[in-house]
């Protein structure tokens, strides 16, 4: 099932490509087709935000080698903010020779950000989730219909 | 009795506002009937009413009809007997209780209440009256209201001394609506009357009435014989004897005319003859009063009632009739109306259901055609993968100089990774690959990829040279950008040289007392650039040293919490199989297989896994 977890901006002759931990068998046919729409539109230049991508797969790099081969006057192709793991996994196929790699402290600062309040929304929710558990709990051990509370009314 | 001759005499003034329509034999015997009445002609009488009862029956003229036979049971009960009288209100009331004719019943009360006052049964005659007053009011009150019974109920008050009464009630039937000019000529005259009934009579209040109803008669051009009692009276009042000797021969009413005659001969001071008057008039008296006749009079106003109440449950019972049909007619709308509906919404449903069916089937079919093409697909796919791990190396042949062993497991049912060998000119020539991507398309291009390794190996064995030909043929027309890792070996088993490129792959581990990475040159895989220029690189592998190749299906495999295997893993078992001395390849790979599978656990297989492994035998 294609996954669409990323976002393609056109900025003039740059596309602006934020990509999520992932990029993989999952998603790269549709980032793929998502890139191909500017085709033949003079895009120079790909830069792909790289800052949270944890795994690239065949499949990603085969998506790198469209927006290089496809887009139309193989572009200028930018890696931001690129990981260790995901800079080995390029320079092993030799992508490294023209990739061209920076790093933006502006993007990460975003990103931490955005990391946090997620991870404090989930935290947040995980917590109300664990507070129903327990009075799910307390209700059976006590016998002890208690729909209200179970529907985090108690408050 | 001489209520009868007034009655008559009644029914001759209402006669013609009925008769309009008469037919012109109807009229004749009606007129016929009316100039008997004075006559002692019984039988001629009786033929004339019969014939003109006959008559008015075969032309619906009810009211006519029961008149003309009340007029000749009168007519009987004054000039032949009571009991012929009373068995033919028998004959009417059972006629008027076949035909269920309410005025029917209405003149046999009438009757009833005559006879029975005649007899001196006045309370009966009193109380017969008041029913049949109550019941004109109840069922005949479109008809015009009688004289007759306030006639009788005055003259039953004048035998009870009850004279003021019977003014009070000539009165109140005076202030009824209804009554035409000659009615009220009829009632002023019964007034006049019933002066005569109160002790000591009020002559005065009777000339005063008197004087009234001549008002009357010449206001309505009145000149018929109903006011004759009342002139008796005047007569006598007057002390005309001679006018009220005239006079009573009109009353034809044989006691009454009896008792003028008496009271007129005396006057006139003819005693014998009154006398002899007196004499006639008490035989005639005891002829009237007979107990049979009493009892028979009692006996046809029991039968009467029998026949009113039946008529009047009749009555009821069709008034319930009527009201079950309505209730019956208005059941049987609603129960339309609810069938209606409920047939209407059942269908309705039935629409939805059928529908719902309708679709169901059609998903069904669909989900059939589904499950039979994906059946297909599956087992095509089984077809497939047995394809694609028989064109890969399934006998490892057992060399003096190596030993070799290999695994391939799609995480599909067919894959991308690729895996061969074979020996030529004592060289082993052996690849392992990783074609981007999963599923049919990789394997599609797996399967060149080895065809082509097969075909330039078979000719070149310098493997930079062999990479760079596949190279050049895949991207001759490579649109989708597939393109394969791939590492090619030429292992010469005489001398351990190992010549080998290295595409984009993974680092082949060098096992020997210990794991090492088997350097290789960082360039594009196979299919990346046409114009990419492979090269080849050499190592030694000593005597009892194993190459480890695999692809990132093992590198990569991964747990549920998304966790590598990772390098490390590798090579932690790797030099576990060290320590073990299990460095056979099959051992080896064995020994990976089942750590990773430990590793990933329950976990869906997210790559193609691959393994080659080479010993080399040689000590």
């Amino acid at each position: 099932m294609a996954e669409k977890d990323f976002e393609v901006v056109r900025d003039g002759t740059t596309l602006n490509v934020l990509l999520s931990k992932e990029l993989s068998y999952a998603n790269a046919t549709t980032l793929t087709d998502e890139m191909l729409k500017y085709s033949g539109q003079g895009i120079e230049k790909v830069v792909f935000d790289a800052t949270v991508l944890m795994f690239l797969s065949s499949s990603g790099i085969r998506s790198l080698l469209f927006a290089y081969q496809d887009l139309g006057n193989r572009p200028e192709i930018v890696f931001v903010n690129c990981a260790k793991e995901i800079f080995q996994v390029l320079d092993h196929v030799g992508l490294t020779s023209f990739i061209k790699f920076e790093e933006s402290s502006e993007k990460r600062d975003q990103y931490r950000q955005k990391f946090l309040y997620e991870i404090s929304m989930r935290d947040a929710e995980k917590g109300v989730e664990e507070r129903k558990n327990k009075l799910e709990q307390f209700a059976t051990d006590n016998d002890v219909v208690c729909y209200s509370m179970k529907m985090g009314e108690e408050d | 009795m001489i209520k009868n001759l007034t009655l008559l005499m009644l029914f001759l003034v209402g006669f013609p506002i009925g008769i309009m329509a008469l037919s012109n034999q109807a009229e004749m015997l009606r007129q016929r009937q009316l100039e008997l009445l004075n006559t002692d002609s019984t039988d001629v009488f009786m033929d004339v009413s019969e014939r003109l009862k006959t008559i008015l029956e075969e032309e619906g003229e009810e009211d006519l009809f029961y008149k003309t036979w009340y007029r000749q049971i009168s007519f009987v009960l004054d000039n032949v007997s009571s009991s012929q009288a009373l068995a033919m209100i028998g004959e009417i009331r059972d006629y008027a209780e076949d035909k269920g004719s309410k005025y029917g019943f209405f003149i046999v009360s009438i009757l009833n209440a005559n006879v029975a006052k005649d007899m001196g049964m006045t309370d009966r005659a009193e109380e017969l009256l008041l029913e049949a007053i109550d019941y004109q009011e109840r069922y005949l009150s479109k008809k015009k209201p009688m004289t007759q019974v306030y006639y009788h109920l005055a003259r039953i008050y004048e035998e009870k001394h009850q004279g003021e009464k019977a003014v009070q009630l000539i009165d109140e039937a005076l202030r009824q609506p209804g009554w035409n000019g000659e009615d009220s000529v009829v009632l002023w005259s019964i007034k006049c009357n019933a002066v005569t009934y109160i002790e000591p009579v009020d002559t005065a209040r009777f000339m005063d009435y008197h004087e009234h109803l001549h008002t009357l008669i010449d206001q309505y051009g009145y000149n018929g014989n109903i006011v004759a009692y009342t002139e008796c009276y005047h007569a006598l009042y007057t002390s005309n004897y001679s006018r009220l000797l005239k006079l009573a021969q009109k009353i034809i009413n044989k006691g009454d005319r009896l008792k003028f005659k008496i009271a007129a001969l005396d006057g006139l001071n003819m005693n014998q003859e009154a006398i002899d008057s007196f004499r006639v008039y008490n035989a005639w008296i005891d002829k009237q009063f007979n107990a049979e006749t009493r009892k028979m009079t009692e006996m046809s106003s029991l039968e009467l009632e029998a026949a009113r109440a039946e008529n009047e449950a009749k009555t009821l019972r069709l008034t319930n009739h009527r009201m079950m049909l309505i209730a019956i007619v208005c059941g049987l709308i609603l129960f339309t109306v609810f069938l209606t509906v409920y047939l209407y919404r059942r269908q309705r449903q039935m629409r939805q259901l059928r529908q719902a069916y309708d679709k169901l089937e059609e998903a069904y079919e669909k989900l059939e055609d589904v499950t039979t093409q994906k059946e297909r697909i599956e087992s095509e796919l089984r077809i497939a993968r047995n394809i694609q791990l028989s064109m890969v190396p399934n006998v490892f042949p057992e060399l003096p100089e190596i030993e070799i062993f290999a695994s391939m497991t799609p995480a599909k049912a067919v894959g991308g990774d690729l895996y061969d060998f074979f020996v030529r000119d004592n060289q082993l020539f052996f690849c392992i690959g990783d074609v981007s991507g999963k599923g049919v398309p990789a394997a599609l291009f797996m399967m060149m990829t080895k065809s082509l390794f097969r075909a330039y190996s078979s000719e070149e064995s310098m493997p930079d040279r062999i990479v760079t030909l596949m190279n050049k043929t895949i991207c001759e027309n490579n649109k989708n950008h597939m393109f394969v890792t791939l590492f090619v070996g030429v292992f010469d088993m005489e001398s351990g040289l190992l010549r080998y490129c290295n595409a984009g792959h993974e680092n082949p581990i060098i096992i020997n007392k210990e794991a090492s990475l088997l350097p290789v040159n960082r360039i594009f895989p196979v299919g990346f650039f046409a114009d990419t220029t492979y090269n080849m690189q050499e190592a030694v592998i000593d005597p009892q040293t194993t190459i480890l190749l695999y692809t990132d299906g093992l590198s990569e495999a991964m747990d549920a919490d998304e966790k590598m295997f990772g390098n490390e893993r590798i090579l932690e078992d790797v030099n576990q199989a060290i320590q073990t001395g299990k460095l056979s390849p099959k051992a080896l790979i064995d020994q990976l297989t089942q750590s990773v599978h430990l590793f990933v656990g329950d976990t869906e297989q997210s790559d193609d896994l691959t393994m080659l492994a080479i010993n080399n035998h040689k000590k």
